[in-house]
């Protein structure tokens, strides 16, 4: 693939399905092989990406999904964490590409939904989250 | 018939589906037990009366919230108070004669059921209440008469008294319980939730009639349900689904923690909903996490991690769904019990 940059438009910014775990132990396997990250792939499950709630934290994974292929293309997680005075303070952690669109700067698009989603710019509910995934348990 | 309490009992067929306490508060020894349907023996066991002199109930004010529960070892205590009028002389200085009764009713109920336990404890009080407000301090004279070492024939005739109309509050009671179980069941019948589904299905279990080959079947059974009905067509299935539903529990060893994974069903986006995890210590219910969604994409799985308690394996996780005005309504209940649940040691 040619290093020309993916623009906004080509790429839908969205929360994590439990249909992309698939994908997304690919890129952290890709990002634990080049850097180390410490990734034991029976902590990545199924459920690991889903928005989640904790005392004290809260956590979405934003998933960038290359608009002609459907293929995820990067990863991210945010995580709020409250601090002692009661205060969510956000982070970013396990921010991975996947080989061959490293360079195309759509970690970059992600990270900058991902910091407006912290400043409060964009609504988290502003996200999209397909409703085709349905599944029968 | 005035020994009516003290005689062997035998089982009562009613036994597994519900017990209920007519309680009154004796100014000198607190709550002492008016009556116990279905068998009374155990009113004056400690052991067996222990959920109900700890149930939240006595805190309750009589004209504030309707009713509360308690639930301990695999039953719901249901409790109502209100007051009842009195005219016996008060043991303790600055209650008059006319200073009222304070009754308490409560129905205990196998959890399995506890689907019921609100309608039941209205109806239950409200036809207790309609007919033997009036009689229920002679019931407490002739209580506190029994407890008299010498009983002089007034004193009987007191005792005799009381313990007539504590038989017609029996009667009433049985009435009401086949009632209530007859009906509710056909009517949950028609269209079963899961509660009402594990409701019937314990009922089957216990031996309640159902089947339509019994030849217990006609006037007077339990109820009309038929639990293998042929003539059920697959298409007349009406099946509504619930809001949501829980996807998997997991409880994870290293960590000591419990992962919810629960999905919106429904193809709105949900606002204001109230997670809890709560579990029973020592008769309070105490919350381990309480947690607020602000918004909830259809479809969307969320899930909840919460800390447990050690020593506690039994835990309550409920959705509760406000409706911005103040109005909380709970849309989910599950009962965890880390023994059962999928254990992962990562």
């Amino acid at each position: 693939m040619s290093k020309v940059e993916i623009r906004e438009e080509d790429v839908i910014i969205r929360n994590y399905r439990t249909s992309d775990y698939q994908a997304t132990l690919e890129i952290l396997k890709e990002l634990h092989k080049l850097y180390d990250i410490g990734l034991r792939e029976e902590q990545w499950r199924e459920s690991s990406g889903l928005r989640q709630f904790k005392p004290n934290l809260k956590r979405i994974t934003l998933i960038a999904e290359f608009k002609p292929t459907g293929e995820v293309v990067s990863m991210g997680i945010i995580e709020g964490v409250k601090n002692t005075l009661g205060q969510y303070i956000g982070y970013l952690d396990n921010w991975a590409t996947k080989k061959g669109f490293i360079g195309k700067h759509v970690g970059k698009l992600l990270a900058d939904k991902a910091i407006q989603i912290l400043h409060g710019v964009v609504n988290q509910s502003e996200l999209i989250y397909p409703m085709k995934q349905t599944k029968n348990y | 018939m005035s020994d009516i309490f003290n005689g062997t009992v035998e089982k009562n067929p009613h036994e597994d589906l519900c017990v209920v306490y007519v309680l009154y508060f004796d100014e000198k020894k607190g709550q002492i037990p008016l009556l116990m349907y279905p068998d009374d023996r155990f009113r004056s066991e400690k052991k067996y009366m222990r959920p109900i002199n700890y149930h939240p109930v006595w805190f309750l004010e009589t004209e504030e919230l309707d009713h509360i529960d308690l639930e301990y070892k695999g039953y719901a205590f249901f409790g109502k108070k209100f007051k009842a009028k009195s005219q016996r002389p008060k043991r303790r200085a600055g209650l008059e004669e006319e200073t009222p009764e304070t009754i308490v009713i409560i129905v205990s109920l196998p959890v399995e059921l506890e689907i019921f336990g609100d309608e039941l404890i209205k109806e239950l009080t409200e036809k207790l209440r309609n007919q033997f407000e009036d009689q229920l301090t002679e019931v407490i004279e002739s209580g506190i008469a029994s407890d008299a070492v010498i009983k002089t024939p007034k004193i009987q005739e007191r005792i005799s008294k009381g313990n007539k109309i504590k038989v017609f509050m029996r009667q009433l009671i049985d009435k009401e319980i086949r009632d209530y179980f007859s009906r509710v069941i056909e009517k949950r019948s028609e269209s079963p939730s899961l509660k009402a589904q594990k409701a019937i299905s314990y009922f089957s279990l216990k031996g309640f009639e159902f089947s339509p080959l019994s030849t217990l079947r006609g006037e007077g059974i339990f109820t009309s349900v038929d639990l293998f009905d042929s003539t059920i067509q697959k298409g007349e299935e009406i099946r509504t689904r619930s809001l949501f539903s829980i996807a998997s529990i997991n409880f994870i060893e290293n960590s000591q923690e419990i992962e919810i994974t629960v999905q919106n069903n429904s193809d709105k986006e949900l606002k204001n909903i109230l997670i809890t995890i709560t579990h029973v210590k020592e008769y309070f219910e105490k919350e381990v996490m309480n947690q607020e969604v602000e918004f909830w994409f259809p479809q969307e799985e969320l899930l909840f991690v919460s800390p447990i308690v050690p020593h506690i394996d039994e835990y309550l996780f409920s959705i509760k769904k406000g409706d911005g005005r103040g109005n909380i309504e709970n849309k989910l209940s599950q009962r965890i019990d880390l023994k059962l649940i999928n254990k992962i040691t990562s």
